[in-house]
């Protein structure tokens, strides 16, 4: 195992939480490793950051060495232990077939290892990932927001709730922190925020109501009692909290208008709405539930659709021929309502629809690739690897404070929910 | 009319054998139409035909001649021939100005652009330039070719990975030459990618800045300055002369309030215990007028220098006073105010002497 590299050189920045920055060195191997500043001879140095120190909160080849190959790269992910990875022997950084550095199989099935270096070099891989990283961080968040809410201080009150909305309400943070008394309105038990309604339970609803009692509408919605008087929460506050449960805003928005566009694509099936209306209906009511006129269909991740699409066409043969009647019986079918957000307090993990659509999220490739490739990949594994996987082979133990490295990859589903 | 003139309009010859015997020269509609023709040349009324008896060949057609009028019809004519209501005088004069206004807007353009992409012909502008317009559908192409060729003139294409991407900064997205996978710019900015394509990054982010200053709404804030004048005021509270309305509707004493004049503009309103002072967004005192009077400051009392019914309005148009409902309240303060009342019943111990009943209005 090749010691680590202690001569790194500034690349770049990126800035998935807002304001809040991770930037990135590279050592002479191609490994990136996240420091809290750009070098100080780099326009993106920060004076405000101090000087550049590395984050030990990484995978480091000393301390983490199963998330490095045995030629010392840094993987995405850490394979389970005891589970050895078989390298693609047409690995090419450029060619978009073939980035993927070696698969592995557990109980879930066929596993993709990518380099991360590719990951972060490579953008479709780099939304890829990031999509999953939110995705595996979502539990912790909701958690953690639902722990905020129940809490005693006012600002914590307000942090967690901030959180549901962006989440469940579709907000994003800086447009949350600037809203005042007057963009939120009451009409019965529906809330107007921002010109969006939503349906929250009874505990958000008076949280909501008392940060607008008594108060002129002009003062922020969101701010809270300090030394120095009233203060409002601020944007870079938030993103702090984002990026320490190392979920992204702008992905999280990208992961549930995915999740939303699955789940309306699965009840127009139900609906049978013709293969040639479903995307454009389905993207149509994708605005509405958002409330927005820009084109919602860059929101929706393209793996997302291009399944959903080619699933629902064959969803829709396979149905006309097995079970003509049945479906011809279906006169009338309760949809539901992906027109008002509904914001509950006590969500604390991801709901079953959601589990499914992190299931099949997990289980698809983030390289470009055919469901022929992905079969012929897995032939060729049966055949060199006739034994089962190992009995008891457990995922290896990621850095507990680092879960973007430590996504864990889930059974494969054909159709995501 | 000489013979020549038949021969391009030979669609008229039928019209002009009917009106000879009342004579051309009287002929008020065809003088109306002469007129409207003058300084027009040949080309806005011709046209390219597409009709399958010209062998795959563009003809030229007068509008008027019997060919020209039936091909037009039947939808064989250029769909980028820009059509005026006078053209469908020509086709046929005696069709009056408002039945041609009313053909026009019923028919829009004959030409059928199906059989013209069939014939394969290349449609070029013919027909009135200035007064008329092309077929909906030959402009829905031309502006749409027009924002492609625009697309393609903004694009950035930068090799980045294992792929090539290329950038459309008016509609904030990166799409992937080798995929078709489309990002919003929000998603990629801040990444390897765009820290490697400088010039692209600065493209795309003057453009996002553009966009967001068209879009900008201007919450007006007010100045801190005026809002510590203000503060002076705050733990005071109103004199006991204030008009009613005023100490019911307005604000406490200290607090600023924001007004819209009759122009637009925007003032503010600094609230003292007796006053309401005028200040313009540069925190400088500002006179208002009232009618025939100017106002840098209200007075809220009963013997201020404002008349009643000038406070009134304005109280009614800032405060949405709804006037039904004051006077329904007025009313019942009047009838309480003027009802009889009256305590009744025994004395307490010592109070003996106290008469019984004590009436009062």
């Amino acid at each position: 195992m090749p010691s680590s590299d202690s001569v790194h050189q500034y690349i770049f920045k990126s800035g998935e939480y807002g304001s809040f920055y991770q930037f990135w060195w590279k050592d002479r191997l191609g490994n990136y490793y996240r420091y809290t500043n750009a070098d100080p001879n780099h326009p993106d140095f920060d004076p405000f950051w101090g000087q550049p120190l590395i984050d030990p909160e990484q995978p480091l080849i000393e301390k983490n060495p199963e998330f490095f190959s045995k030629e010392g790269f840094l993987l995405h992910v850490a394979p389970p232990t005891g589970v050895e990875i078989e390298q693609n022997p047409n690995y090419n950084p450029q060619d978009p077939k073939n980035l993927w550095y070696g698969v592995f199989k557990d109980v879930s099935g066929l596993q993709y290892v990518y380099l991360d270096r590719d990951v972060k070099e490579n953008l479709d891989l780099y939304i890829q990932h990031q999509i999953r990283v939110t995705d595996v961080g979502l539990p912790k968040f909701r958690l953690y927001a639902t722990q905020l809410f129940t809490g005693k201080h006012i600002k914590d009150r307000l942090t967690g709730l901030i959180l549901m909305l962006c989440d469940q309400g579709f907000f994003e943070p800086e447009e949350l922190v600037e809203a005042t008394v007057g963009d939120i309105s009451f009409v019965d038990q529906t809330v107007v925020l921002l010109g969006r309604k939503l349906l929250c339970d009874l505990r958000l609803f008076d949280m909501l109501t008392s940060l607008v009692a008594k108060r002129a509408p002009t003062e922020p919605l969101f701010e809270y009692e300090t030394r120095h008087g009233k203060k409002p929460v601020g944007v870079n506050y938030i993103n702090s909290v984002f990026y320490s449960l190392k979920v992204s805003p702008k992905f999280l928005l990208s992961w549930n208008a995915s999740h939303m566009f699955s789940r309306i694509v699965n009840r127009m099936l139900f609906e049978q709405v013709p293969a040639e209306e479903v995307e454009t209906r389905a993207l149509g009511e994708l605005a509405r539930a958002l409330s927005t006129r820009e084109d919602v269909r860059h929101l929706v991740d393209y793996k997302v659709l291009v399944a959903l699409m080619r699933n629902y066409e064959q969803a829709m043969v396979g149905e006309m021929q097995e079970a003509p009647t049945t479906m011809k019986s279906l006169t009338h079918l309760a949809a539901d309502d992906f027109g008002i957000a509904v914001i509950r307090s006590d969500l604390s993990t991801l709901r079953p629809d959601e589990k499914e659509f992190s299931t099949w999220l997990h289980s698809t490739p983030m390289h470009d690739t055919s469901p022929a490739i992905e079969q012929a990949i897995d032939e060729a594994m049966a055949a060199q690897e006739p034994t089962e996987p190992t009995p008891g082979a457990e995922p290896a133990p990621a850095s507990p404070d680092d879960v973007e490295d430590s996504a864990q990859e889930a059974p494969a589903e054909e159709v995501p929910q | 009319m000489s013979d020549a003139f038949l021969t391009v309009f030979d669609a008229w010859e039928p019209l002009f054998k009917a009106r000879k015997a009342k004579g051309l020269d009287k002929w008020e509609r065809l003088r109306h139409l002469s007129e409207k023709l003058q300084g027009k040349s040949v080309q806005t009324i011709s046209y390219t035909c597409c009709h399958p008896s010209h062998g795959g060949e563009p003809v030229k057609h007068i509008l008027g001649s019997v060919e020209g009028n039936l091909h037009f019809l039947l939808g064989y004519g250029n769909p980028s021939f820009h059509i005026a209501d006078y053209h469908w005088q020509i086709i046929d004069p005696n069709v009056t100005d408002e039945e041609a206004v009313e053909t026009a807007s019923r028919m829009r353009h004959p030409s059928n652009p199906v059989l013209w992409d069939r014939s394969g012909l290349s449609a070029s502008d013919e027909g009135d330039l200035e007064e008329g317009t092309p077929h909906e559908f030959f402009s829905q192409k031309k502006t749409k070719e027009k924002l492609d060729n625009e697309r393609k003139a903004e694009a950035i294409e930068v090799p980045s990975g294992a792929g090539s991407y290329t950038a459309y900064p008016s509609e904030g997205i990166v799409v992937g030459n080798h995929n078709a996978h489309t990002y919003r710019w929000d998603l990629v900015k801040d990444t390897f990618f765009s820290a490697n394509n400088p010039q692209l990054t600065q493209a795309m982010e003057s453009a996002q800045v553009k966009k967001s200053q068209g879009e900008i709404v201007a919450r007006a804030s007010i100045s801190k300055r005026l809002l510590g004048y203000a503060a002076q005021f705050q733990a005071e509270s109103f004199e006991e002369d204030v008009w009613p309305l005023v100490k019911s509707r307005f604000p406490k004493p200290g607090k600023v309030l924001s007004l819209e004049s009759s122009t637009g503009e925007t003032l503010y309103g600094v609230i003292t215990p007796t006053e309401l002072q005028f200040f313009s967004k540069s925190e400088e005192p500002v006179a208002v007028r009232v009618f025939d009077q100017e106002y840098t400051t209200f007075s809220l009392q009963k013997s201020g220098n404002v008349p009643p019914v000038a406070l009134y309005s304005f109280v009614k148009k800032y405060f949405k006073v709804d006037t039904e409902l004051l006077s329904l309240a007025t009313e019942l303060n009047k009838s309480i105010v003027s009802s009889e009342w009256a305590v009744s019943g025994e004395p307490s111990p010592g109070w003996e002497s106290a008469p019984a009943e004590l009436e009062t209005t």
